[in-house]
C-alpha cells in the first residue's frame, strides 16, 4: 500500500460515516407542553416551566411542574432542584409497569435550569 | 449543524494533536463548563478526541515530543525518522487505526452485551489484571540491573501517584510530555532528508491485536494505550518496528473508541471526555449509534488530516526549527500546568519530570511510570473488594 491509497481508504471511511450519521441522526427532543405529552405514550420532548413542589429529592426525584398545566415528573436520580426553580425537562412520556401498574407517568431524562 | 460540530471538532483535535502537552482532555474539562447539551456536545467531543487519536503521532514522530499516549512510538519511529520513513511512520500509525474503528464499530454491540452481563466479573477481575500489568512491566526488561531500576521506579511513581493524586495532569505531562523533549533536545538534530512518498506493507493482523489491547485498556482503569503496548510486545516478542506502530496506533483509538461503549454498558468514564460527556447525553440506544457513526466519520477526516499534515511537516520541520519547536512546546506545556494546576501543579511537574528523565536516561520502558496511576487504583480496588 501506499499513502495515496491510504488517503483514498480516508475518503471512503469518511463517506460511509457521514452516511451513517445522517441516516441515524434524528432530533429525539422538540419543545411540547405537558398536555401534548400527557396525549400521546412514549411522546418525548422538552417542557419548559416553574417547579410547583419538590415532592422527594433522594435517592429519585419527584416534582410537580408548571407550564400553564400542572404533572408529576420522575427522575431516576437525585437533582438540584428547589421549588419555584425554573427548567427545562427533557421528558418522556412512558408506562410504569411496576407492580402490576400501567400507569403513564411522565420521567425526566434531563433536567437543565433555565 | 450536526456537521458544523463535527469539523469545530475536528479542528480542535487536529489543534490539540499538533501541540505537545495540550491534550484534548484539558479542551473537555472547558467544554464539561460550557452549555454545549446533548448531540452538540457528542459530536464535538467524540470527533475532537478521535481525530487526536490520530494527529498526535506527528509531533511524537517529528519532535520526539510525546503524549500520554504516543509515548511508546517515539523510539521507533524516531528510528524510523532516522532512516527518512517519518511518513511511513505515521502512515503505519493511521492504518492501525482506521482498522481499530471500523473493525470497533462493528463490534460494539458485542463489546456492549459483554461488558452488560459481566460487569461484576469485570471489577473483580480488575486488581489481578493490574498486578499483573505491574509483574509484565517488571519482566518484560532484560537484567537484574534494569528489573530493579523499574521497581524503584514503581515505588517512586506509586509514591507520586498518592502524595500528588489530584494532579494528573502535571504527572502526565511531566512523566511522558517534558522529560521526552528535554531528553529530545540533547540528541543530534535530524539532517536526513524525508521521503515525501511512502510504500509500505501492511499487516491488518497488528490492527486487530491492537484492537483487543485497547478494548481491555478501557475496561481496567488506570491501565493506557503504551502500557497495553508494552505487555502485548513483552508476549508478542515482537521486534518489527512497523508492526509495533500499527499495533499503537490501533490500540490508541480503539481505547477511546470502546470508552464510549464503556460509558454507556457500565457508566465508568476512562478519560477526560466521557467525564465531560456523562452528564450531559441521554444514555439511549441512538445516541450510542450516531456517537458510533460520528466517530467514523472523524475518524476518516482526522487519518486525511493527519497524512496530508505529515507531508507537510516533512517540509517544515528542518533541524533548526525542530530545535525551536521542542523548546516552544516545553513552555507551552509548563505554562499550561501553572494555568490549570497553579503552584502546587508546577511542584509536582518538578517530581514528575525528574522521575521521567531518570526512567529514560536508564533506558527503561516509560510507560512503568504509569504506576503513578495503577497502584492508587490497584489499592482503591482491594480496598472495596477485601
Amino acid at each position: 500500500m501506499n499513502d495515496k491509497t491510504l488517503l483514498k481508504i480516508c475518503l471512503v471511511i469518511t463517506i460511509i460515516g457521514i452516511v451513517a450519521l445522517l441516516l441515524t441522526y434524528q432530533e429525539e427532543f422538540q419543545e411540547t407542553t405537558i398536555t401534548k405529552l400527557l396525549s400521546t405514550p412514549g411522546e418525548k420532548g422538552i417542557i419548559s416551566g416553574r417547579i410547583e413542589y419538590v415532592i422527594k429529592n433522594y435517592p429519585i426525584s419527584i416534582f410537580i411542574l408548571n407550564d400553564g398545566n400542572k404533572t408529576t415528573i420522575y427522575a431516576p436520580k437525585s437533582l438540584s432542584i428547589e421549588t419555584n426553580d425554573y427548567v427545562k425537562v427533557y421528558a418522556e412520556n412512558q408506562i410504569d409497569k411496576a407492580k402490576g401498574n400501567f400507569d403513564q407517568k411522565i420521567f425526566a431524562h434531563k433536567v437543565v435550569k433555565e | 449543524m450536526i456537521l458544523v460540530w463535527l469539523m469545530l471538532g475536528v479542528l480542535a483535535g487536529i489543534i490539540a494533536g499538533l501541540i505537545p502537552g495540550l491534550h484534548s482532555n484539558n479542551i473537555a474539562v472547558i467544554v464539561a463548563t460550557s452549555p454545549l447539551f446533548g448531540i452538540e456536545i457528542v459530536t464535538f467531543m467524540l470527533s475532537m478526541s478521535i481525530t487526536q487519536c490520530f494527529v498526535e503521532f506527528i509531533p511524537s514522530t517529528f519532535l520526539g515530543a510525546p503524549s500520554e499516549s504516543t509515548f511508546e512510538s517515539v523510539l521507533p519511529a524516531h528510528r524510523m525518522l532516522l532512516e527518512g520513513e517519518a511518513l511511513q511512520a505515521i502512515c503505519l500509525t493511521t492504518f492501525g487505526a482506521l482498522i481499530a474503528v471500523i473493525t470497533g464499530a462493528i463490534l460494539t454491540p458485542l463489546f456492549f452485551i459483554f461488558l452488560e452481563q459481566n460487569s461484576e466479573q469485570i471489577i473483580l477481575a480488575t486488581p489481578w489484571v493490574l498486578g499483573f500489568a505491574l509483574i509484565a512491566m517488571t519482566l518484560s526488561e532484560s537484567g537484574i540491573k534494569k528489573k530493579t531500576i523499574v521497581i524503584f521506579t514503581i515505588i517512586a511513581a506509586a509514591s507520586q501517584g498518592f502524595l500528588f493524586k489530584d494532579q494528573l495532569f502535571p504527572l502526565i505531562t511531566g512523566y511522558f510530555g517534558i522529560a521526552g523533549t528535554i531528553y529530545s533536545l540533547k540528541e543530534k538534530p535530524v539532517t536526513i532528508k524525508q521521503k515525501t512518498e511512502s510504500n509500505f506493507e501492511t499487516n491488518p493482523i497488528d490492527g486487530f491485536i491492537g484492537l483487543v489491547g485497547g478494548a481491555i485498556v478501557s475496561i481496567m482503569p488506570g491501565i493506557g494505550s503504551n502500557t497495553a503496548a508494552a505487555i502485548i510486545n513483552f508476549f508478542k516478542k515482537t521486534t518489527d518496528t512497523k508492526k509495533y506502530l500499527t499495533m499503537l496506533g490501533a490500540i490508541n483509538t480503539s481505547n477511546f473508541f470502546f470508552s464510549y461503549t464503556m460509558l454507556f454498558a457500565l457508566s465508568k468514564t476512562r478519560n477526560g471526555a466521557m467525564l465531560a460527556l456523562q452528564d450531559k447525553i441521554f444514555f439511549t440506544p441512538q445516541m450510542l449509534t450516531v456517537g458510533t457513526a460520528i466517530m467514523i466519520a472523524s475518524a476518516g477526516i482526522g487519518a486525511l488530516a493527519t497524512i496530508i499534515l505529515a507531508k507537510k511537516a516533512i517540509h517544515l520541520f528542518d533541524q533548526n526549527k525542530t530545535r525551536l519547536f521542542s523548546i516552544a512546546s516545553i513552555i507551552l506545556m509548563v505554562l499550561l500546568v501553572g494555568l490549570l494546576n497553579g503552584t502546587n501543579g508546577l511542584i509536582t511537574l518538578i517530581f514528575s519530570t525528574a522521575l521521567g528523565l531518570f526512567v529514560i536516561m536508564n533506558g527503561v520502558r516509560r510507560s512503568t511510570c504509569m504506576a503513578a496511576l495503577i497502584v492508587p487504583v490497584l489499592f482503591f480496588y482491594l480496598f472495596i473488594l477485601f
